[in-house]
């Protein structure tokens, strides 16, 4: 039924052009999927591979708003700084283990970040996207919760305090909170070696609380925290580092502003934590391996 | 202790009312915008404002007179009782017109004529309802994605209710309105015209169906799962690349051998979803003009095979296993 030519049948028709139809979107679909991480590099030799080649796209252009200039993907752009990373073998694929004395700070495996752009993130305005919440609070406010968090002590994955919330950072388009502003030295400087009750109004006793600086605020990603109850009161947790690596967290350049590539560092150095931050993290994925 | 899993927000900020893009007619904005915590729960805390033009409200109104159509016959065909029309919901139907009446308009009003002047408001409504998503497309500065998905969705509609009874020459080829005697149409369908499995386009539908599913599912759960490295932040990402997309392509590579891009990925799901009803209303179409038995076309083209006895009938397959025989 519904021959055209011989044995030819309308369905198998269409089928047959559905079939080479569908076979060039799937060429299409893998040449637009390799415009980030491609062309392929050899783990052993370094050399590029060739076969890449038959699925590179052609290149396409982002115009950026604000005055950002284009952006074109592909790139062919290799990140230049050096990777503190040996492989344990010589085959590629082969797992790597962390050269540092202290892998957290390197940016490497579970800690790493990627090179963006040293600017901050933009609305459609070309306003900074993610300010903290004191330079907006006449139109933004926290809620959802009974108590803001605000003041709120950080606790890390070995029960630890990390420090004392300063502040949350919005992000004023997506309107929800990007970051957790801490002092990691507050909880020092409010809990005093003498014991005396937190935030006594001074005669002297206490030391002065310092200026706030980038030196003494990191940011906390929102999205690494829970809101946990603490005993009688309410706390933020931070599975993914200890109390003491609060203060370690990379800076901010400014107190006002986080650019992309800060921001990307601090997420690359929580993701850190989740396999470094503490021995059995990294002894537990390696002890029953015995590649040592 | 439980990581951040990003399933709901917690501690949520409430800003002034966003009015987004600034546009040239929006003049026709309704529903002052207020703030929900429980909107702010699972997505953005903020309702409204919604635009309504005149293809909006056409529209409205026309879905309104066809949805009162069906559902008035479904409640005179019970003589008008509450209580029976509850009860027997899922079962009532407005019925597409009866063979003889071919391609009339309009055929007597409890014959088929109900159902063609409701057919042709929702169909009224739909198309109204997709220039509308055209216009605001264009007015925000999109491209048309959106709508040319959702045309590929009115496509298979229009195949079913509109393109195919036309070219076998009679409505009753329709699908009634309602909601068990519509599936006792595809049923049907099938069944008639030999089994609808074996048709190649069908069978193209439900692997772009099921790979829809499956795609989202996995998109989904990627970006949630990178949320914490700020992957949610998606055209950013796009335009330069950071730690989130780089992690979220690395998981598939490593877990099937190969991976998307940010923007790819949403191209895969935009294809496999629209090429679901794009084949799928192939398929409904040459079934029926071009194809009567998909059996006996699968023997032909050498996929059903000819001899049956391969599937022997064994005491226990003819008999109902739970009693009803």
């Amino acid at each position: 039924m519904g021959e055209i030519v011989g044995e030819v049948d309308t369905t198998s028709l269409l089928l047959y052009a559905f079939w080479l139809f569908f076979f060039y979107l799937v060429y299409y679909l893998q040449k637009e999927s390799r415009r980030e991480g491609y062309p392929l590099e050899s783990d052993e030799t370094g050399k590029l591979d060739a076969s890449s080649a038959v699925f590179m796209p052609d290149p396409k252009t982002y115009k950026m708003p604000h005055g950002h200039g284009d952006v074109t993907v592909p790139n062919y752009k290799r990140e230049e700084r050096e990777i503190k990373l040996k492989p344990l073998r010589v085959w590629s694929g082969a797992p790597k283990e962390p050269t540092g004395s202290n892998p957290m700070l390197d940016g490497v495996g579970p800690g790493a970040y990627a090179e963006r752009a040293d600017v901050p993130d933009l609305t459609a305005e070309g306003e900074v996207k993610i300010v903290p919440l004191r330079t907006i609070s006449e139109e933004f406010k926290i809620v959802g919760t009974a108590i803001s968090p605000i003041g709120m002590r950080i606790m890390g994955c070995d029960g630890e305090v990390g420090g004392i919330i300063t502040d949350v950072w919005v992000d004023t388009a997506e309107r929800m909170i990007r970051f957790y502003e801490v002092d990691p030295y507050g909880e020092e400087l409010t809990a005093p070696a003498n014991g005396s009750a937190a935030g006594e109004e001074g005669e002297g006793n206490a030391p002065a609380a310092p200026a706030p600086s980038p030196k003494n605020r990191v940011l906390v990603p929102a999205n690494f925290t829970t809101l946990h109850r603490w005993r009688f009161s309410r706390r933020i947790y931070v599975g993914a580092i200890t109390g003491p690596q609060f203060k370690d967290v990379p800076r901010t350049k400014t107190l006002d502003q986080v650019t992309l590539l800060e921001e990307d560092k601090i997420y690359g150095y929580f993701g850190a934590g989740t396999f470094y931050a503490t021995p059995q993290r990294r002894a537990s994925k390696f002890a029953l391996m015995q590649y040592q | 202790m439980a990581e951040y899993q990003n399933v709901f927000t917690r501690v949520q900020v409430f800003g002034p009312a966003d009015h987004g893009i600034p546009v040239a007619d929006a003049e026709n904005r309704a529903i002052k915008p207020f703030n929900s915590v429980l909107l702010g729960r699972i997505g953005n805390a903020q309702f409204g404002p919604i635009y309504l033009g005149y293809l909006g409200i056409l529209s409205i109104v026309c879905f309104a007179i066809g949805f009162s159509i069906i559902g008035l016959n479904m409640l005179a065909s019970v003589d008008w009782n509450l209580v029976t029309f509850v009860r027997e919901f899922f079962w009532l139907q407005l019925a597409a017109p009866l063979p003889q009446h071919g391609l009339k308009i309009l055929p007597p009003l409890d014959e088929g004529g109900w159902w063609l002047l409701a057919g042709f408001f929702i169909t009224a409504s739909i198309l109204l309802w997709w220039v509308r998503m055209y216009r605001r497309a264009i007015a925000l500065g999109l491209g048309l994605h959106v709508c040319y998905a959702f045309a590929s969705a009115i496509w298979l509609y229009l195949v079913l209710g509109f393109i195919r009874p036309i070219l076998m020459g009679r409505w009753s080829e329709a699908v009634p309105f309602g909601i068990f005697p519509h599936l006792d149409w595809t049923n049907n369908f099938s069944i008639i015209y030999g089994n609808l499995f074996w048709n190649p386009f069908h069978g193209l539908s439900i692997a772009f169906l099921y790979g829809s599913a499956v795609l989202f599912a996995m998109h989904g759960a990627t970006i949630l799962a990178v949320s914490r490295y700020g992957g949610e932040r998606e055209l950013e990402q796009m335009s330069d690349r950071g730690t989130a997309a780089e992690r979220a392509g690395l998981f598939w590579r490593w877990v099937m051998g190969f991976n998307a891009s940010y923007e790819s990925i949403h191209r895969w799901a935009w294809w496999f979803a629209v090429l679901t009803t794009l084949t799928g209303g192939i398929g409904i179409l040459i079934t029926g003009p071009v194809v009567t038995n998909w059996t006996v076309w699968g023997q032909e083209a050498g996929i059903v095979p000819t001899d049956f006895s391969i599937w022997p009938i064994t005491p226990q397959s003819t008999v109902s296993s739970w009693g009803a025989d």
